[in-house]
């Protein structure tokens, strides 16, 4: 509460001197703000008969961001609130509160962030904190960094600070000390001779530890544990490499259920690309690299660092049915993309041309070994396992073929053909053991028709055939949208193959908005499925809702 | 210029130097926790639909002999996981909810967070209530480093004819305390035979055990959800005794030899359990 | 599925009771000195902020070196992921030539995808041949500090490097309206006082 009435006397403080030209000329304010609400109501298809949700009727996430300026110097804060948060987000973030509050000093070579502050170290495998409202995940740095650019090509950075949990104060003997290090150096930057070079080269390395004291009865916890990357970025004429390792010493917690192996991680990508074609490969491979700062934290917070899935994400409704997540304990794949515009005024380009896209990625486990004899796989208090590293484990864990055609056929309109293939393993990433993996087939035709230079129509028809899980599926959507203001859309999806007649039900969803400038006012009333997160190995039921849901989003 | 590279080295290295504890075995921490009169209440909430929870059974089985015997273990069927025919599936046809545990669940918010969670002498840490498993080691050594404030004593005779038990537990509190305290007293039932969704191969057959052992299932809370009232309020001088007797007429599933009466005592307001103790109905 | 007729009133009714009304009283008076704080802000025109972002070979430059010799720049925020997005840069680029001949605008495209698409972006835009000049921010720091939360998000800045004008959300045929606007910058015309 304290600290609530400093910052909005800090706040009521700053209007006058805002108010005052000279002041005015130099100092800058902007800030952007989001308001999401969720209103709950019965539905008996669904089998909801109350009207509550976890014992609610609704929902409220929201926050404000603000930014203030003045030369050198900035500083800003964010105050959010759930109250009470909105289904499918983590009760933790229940309350409210400015969890994020920070200042800066820059200069030509040096930056100083004290209080809150987001950092990448490289691809994120030793470092990566940052914030994703429409996750609820935020596990910012709450300290100090430092960012030295001594010469143009050369970066070193510095942070220390404990993270983000949810609202809890840190305390001692409480969640761990994050500590970090990371330089990187542009070739072709510092050496002179290197500047016109057909060679672009950018070497870098971070070093992390973190500290937390050992308050674990069971088992002796290493207090400081240190992970470190080694990264480049190499451009060769139309060819670009890009690759970092990461290893990490002994980590025991929650995830890995206690082992005692090393962790180490290494994403190399290649590409070539030219005007009209661009191609690019992926491999990835995760061993025990889960990075938390604090070892008993199994839910979607605290992490350190950031492991990338190798997986095309997808956004139409029906493709989005079995998402990807990274499995923090091991995993190995690779990605294939091609990108090519077949030109215009070709045959099959027609005047505006046609764009392919084609993409293949698998993600298959790593192969384990026993540690020793007398353990099993994964023991607690063991070594583990060993696994050879270019080897990959027999489950596949995802795999996807997605075929995507763009075509614009005249200037009113143009449409996307899109055809997946997935091989999705439900078991490990959903938590449904015993069941085999998903392998569904989706295509999704998306038109849009601009019949006035104003207004314009789009509709989509998807479809999802398996004979897994929930089975087939089909979806339809229009959207017709006046610009620069309205939109409406409905939307259906239709569970028609389901094996059971009274789960054959329609999620339909029906919308509208307005937008002016930067402010952007939604609402959208209908059914949303119901699902099951499971998150370190803990299982939570989201229950399938049905209701109205608003959200204003602005930026001043 | 170069001197700064040199520094940024330096501090580098000596960085590196101190951030590695490498740990070498044995790596299980051999303690002794048989001196102290102190019990810790461990609540386990699970259901039989949860794939992630027979590995928490584990764990508070492994706490128990860890802490020589000293934590009170109650599984608490509740919430999605633990309906009766979970996704229409007839070998889930079992139904271990009680209304006890369902207040419980719902007061505490346990299941809302997922299964499995548990509750340890339901204390409120920064996040709440509900504890993850592999939090328990830790919050439980913490509790067992106190002395006890109460001291728990159960006496049960069962009548094998009229299937009716008597229980007299008798609560001393050791220390002057204020507030309201109540007792709670539970059946709790071991070796109970009934399928369970597990997902860990070392534990037992996957996807489902349909010969899992459940036990400690809590069967019913004896004087109600929220127990009954000790003192009523204010302060209870230290030696004060409570006696409270309560009947209970067994129903056919429930097997007096692998049944046990745990009764904890807490404070009204704070809900934080002083006490717990066990006894099993035929002792 | 029947709408509730009378749930329109009785709703709105049923929320305002439930809400803790302190806490949403401070949320609101937060909004108010910021949206107040704002109004002030209109006088002058906000410029770039001092962050580094990444060019799609890797090489880290600050965003306030970006220079257009007086000329109007447009800086859009975008993401693989985000259709309405690449919809919108579909639609510039398609005007790109014409509105550089007449205008000499300049149109930076910010993406902001994270470290698991970041090296598929340089392939992608060479692949649907983009014109312009494509940025990586990978972790958010310019959006950050330039208070972007939805994208698609666009800022047109005038020849001094303020930002007269910016906008979310695409909708077919806005184009035309953000060209008229980069018009009139050209010209040296104040179209921030618009609003």
């Amino acid at each position: 509460m304290k600290r609530l009435i400093t910052i909005l006397i800090f706040a009521l403080l700053i209007t006058p001197f805002v108010k005052g030209q000279d002041f005015l000329s130099k100092s800058q304010v902007h800030g952007s703000f989001e308001l999401d609400g969720m209103y709950y109501q019965a539905d008996d298809a669904l089998g909801i008969t109350d009207s509550l949700i976890n014992g609610n009727v609704f929902g409220f996430n929201g926050f404000a961001d603000i930014i203030y300026s003045l030369g050198n110097f900035s500083a800003g804060f964010r105050y959010e609130a759930y109250l009470p948060p909105i289904a499918g987000f983590d009760r933790n973030l229940e309350g409210q509160g400015f969890p994020y509050l920070w200042a800066t000093y820059t200069t030509e070579k040096f930056s100083f962030t004290v209080g809150n502050f987001y950092e990448q170290f490289g691809n994120g495998l030793t470092l990566r904190t940052y914030q994703e409202w429409s996750l609820g995940y935020d596990n910012s740095i709450n300290g100090a960094r430092v960012i030295y650019e001594p010469t143009r090509g050369l970066i070193f950075k510095g942070v220390y600070g404990t993270q983000r949990y949810f609202w809890a104060p840190f305390e001692k003997n409480g969640r761990g000390i994050v500590k970090g290090f990371d330089g990187e150096i542009n070739l072709n930057d510092v050496f002179g001779s290197m500047a016109d070079s057909k060679i672009r080269l950018i070497l870098g390395g971070s070093a992390v530890s973190k500290y937390q004291s050992d308050q674990n009865p069971m088992y002796k916890m290493p207090q400081n544990v240190a992970s470190f990357a080694g990264r480049f970025n190499l451009g060769i004429g139309k060819f670009n490499f890009t690759s970092e390792y990461a290893y990490k010493i002994n980590d025991p917690s929650a995830v890995n259920s206690y082992i005692y192996k090393p962790g180490d991680a290494l994403v190399f990508t290649g590409s070539y690309s030219t005007k009209g074609l661009g191609i690019f490969a992926m491999f990835k491979r995760i061993d025990n690299m889960s990075y938390k700062s604090d070892e008993a934290v199994l839910s979607n917070a605290l992490d350190i660092n950031f492991l990338p899935p190798i997986v095309e994400p997808h956004t139409y409704m029906l493709a989005a049915m079995y998402p990807y997540a990274t499995q923090p304990n091991g995993e190995m794949g690779f990605q294939l993309q091609i990108n090519y515009k077949i030109p215009k005024k070709s045959k099959l380009g027609g005047k505006y041309g046609m764009g392919i896209s084609v993409n293949y990625s698998q993600i298959n486990d790593i192969a384990r070994e026993k540690a020793n004899d007398t353990a099993y796989i994964g023991q607690s208090g063991t070594m583990g396992w060993t696994s050879d590293f270019f080897k990959f484990g027999d489950q596949i864990f995802n795999r996807d073929l997605t075929i995507e055609i763009d075509k614009k056929f005249n200037r009113r309109f143009k449409s996307i053909f899109k055809y997946i293939y997935q091989d999705y393993n439900i078991a490990t990433i959903l938590g449904h053991t015993g069941e085999p993996n998903v392998k569904a087939n989706i295509a999704i035709v998306d038109m849009t028709w601009k019949f006035t230079s104003k207004k314009s129509i789009r509709w989509e028809l998807q479809g999802l055939w398996t004979s897994e899980d929930k089975g087939d599926w089909a979806a339809a959507l229009v959207e017709y949208t006046i610009s620069p203001h309205w939109f409406f859309t409905i939307a259906d999806q239709y569970n028609y193959g389901n094996k059971h007649s009274y789960e054959q039900l329609h999620y339909y969803t029906g919308s509208f908005g307005y937008t002016l400038k930067t402010t952007r006012f939604a609402l959208t009333y209908g059914r949303q499925r119901e699902g099951v997160v499971c998150v370190g190995g803990v299982c939570r039921q989201v229950p399938a809702s049905s209701g109205f849901y608003v959200t204003i989003s602005s930026s001043f | 210029m170069k001197t700064k590279y040199i520094i940024i080295v330096l501090f580098l290295f000596a960085f590196i130097i101190n951030s590695c504890d490498k740990v070498s075995p044995p790596f299980v921490e051999g303690r002794d926790y048989c001196s102290g009169n102190k019990k810790v209440l461990l609540e386990d909430y699970t259901g039989h639909g949860c794939n992630n929870c027979p590995e928490a059974a584990v764990i508070a089985h492994d706490l128990q002999d860890f802490f020589c015997e000293r934590v009170v273990i109650i599984g608490v069927h509740a919430g999605y996981f633990a309906q009766p025919y979970l996704n229409g599936d007839s070998l889930l046809s079992a139904d271990f909810n009680t209304e006890a545990g369902t207040t419980w669940d719902n007061y505490f918010g346990v299941s809302a967070q997922g299964n499995p969670n548990g509750l340890i002498d339901r204390v409120k840490g920064p996040s709440g209530y509900v504890i993850s498993k592999d939090s328990w080691a830790k919050v439980i050594d913490t509790l067992l480093q106190n002395n006890a404030k109460a001291m728990i004593t159960i006496n049960n005779e069962f009548n094998i004819d009229t299937k009716i038990l008597t229980t007299s537990v008798q609560t001393k509190f050791t220390e002057d305390v204020s507030g309201n305290y109540k007792l709670i007293v539970c059946i709790t039932q071991d070796n109970i035979i009934a399928p369970q969704l597990n997902k860990n191969e070392e534990i037992g057959p996957t996807p489902m055990d349909i010969n899992y052992v459940h036990n400690h299932v809590l069967r019913k809370a004896i004087n109600g959800a929220w127990g009954e009232s000790l003192n009523g309020s204010g302060t209870v001088s230290a030696n004060t005794s409570y006696d409270k007797t309560y009947t209970q007429e067994f129903v056919d599933d429930w097997i007096p030899k692998n049944c046990h009466i745990v009764a904890f005592v807490y404070h009204e307001d704070t809900k934080t359990v002083l006490q717990a103790e066990e006894l099993g109905v035929l002792e | 599925m029947q709408l509730n007729k009378k749930l329109g009133c009785q709703t709105v009714y049923q929320i305002i009771k439930r809400i803790k009304m302190k806490k949403v009283l401070i949320f609101a008076l937060v909004i108010l000195i910021s949206g107040y704080i704002s109004a002030q802000e209109t006088k002058q025109g906000a410029k770039l902020p001092s962050v580094n972002v990444k060019t799609l070979e890797g090489q880290t430059f600050n965003i306030q070196n970006i220079d257009n010799d007086g000329k109007p720049i447009i800086i859009s925020f975008w993401a693989l992921w985000c259709k309405p997005c690449k919809k919108e840069l579909d639609a510039y680029n398609d005007n790109y030539e014409d509105w550089r001949d007449e205008t000499g605008v300049k149109i930076i495209a910010v993406s902001i995808d994270d470290s698991r698409s970041t090296a598929k972006v340089l392939p992608f835009v060479n692949g649907k041949d983009w014109e312009f000049e494509v940025l990586l921010d990978p972790n958010g720091d310019l959006k950050r500090a330039m208070s972007v939360n939805m994208i698609p998000h666009t800022f047109i800045l005038d020849g001094e490097g303020n930002i007269v004008y910016q906008h979310t959300s695409y909708y077919e045929g806005l184009e035309d309206e953000i060209f008229e606007l980069v018009e009139k910058v050209a010209a040296g015309e104040d179209i921030s006082g618009k609003k």
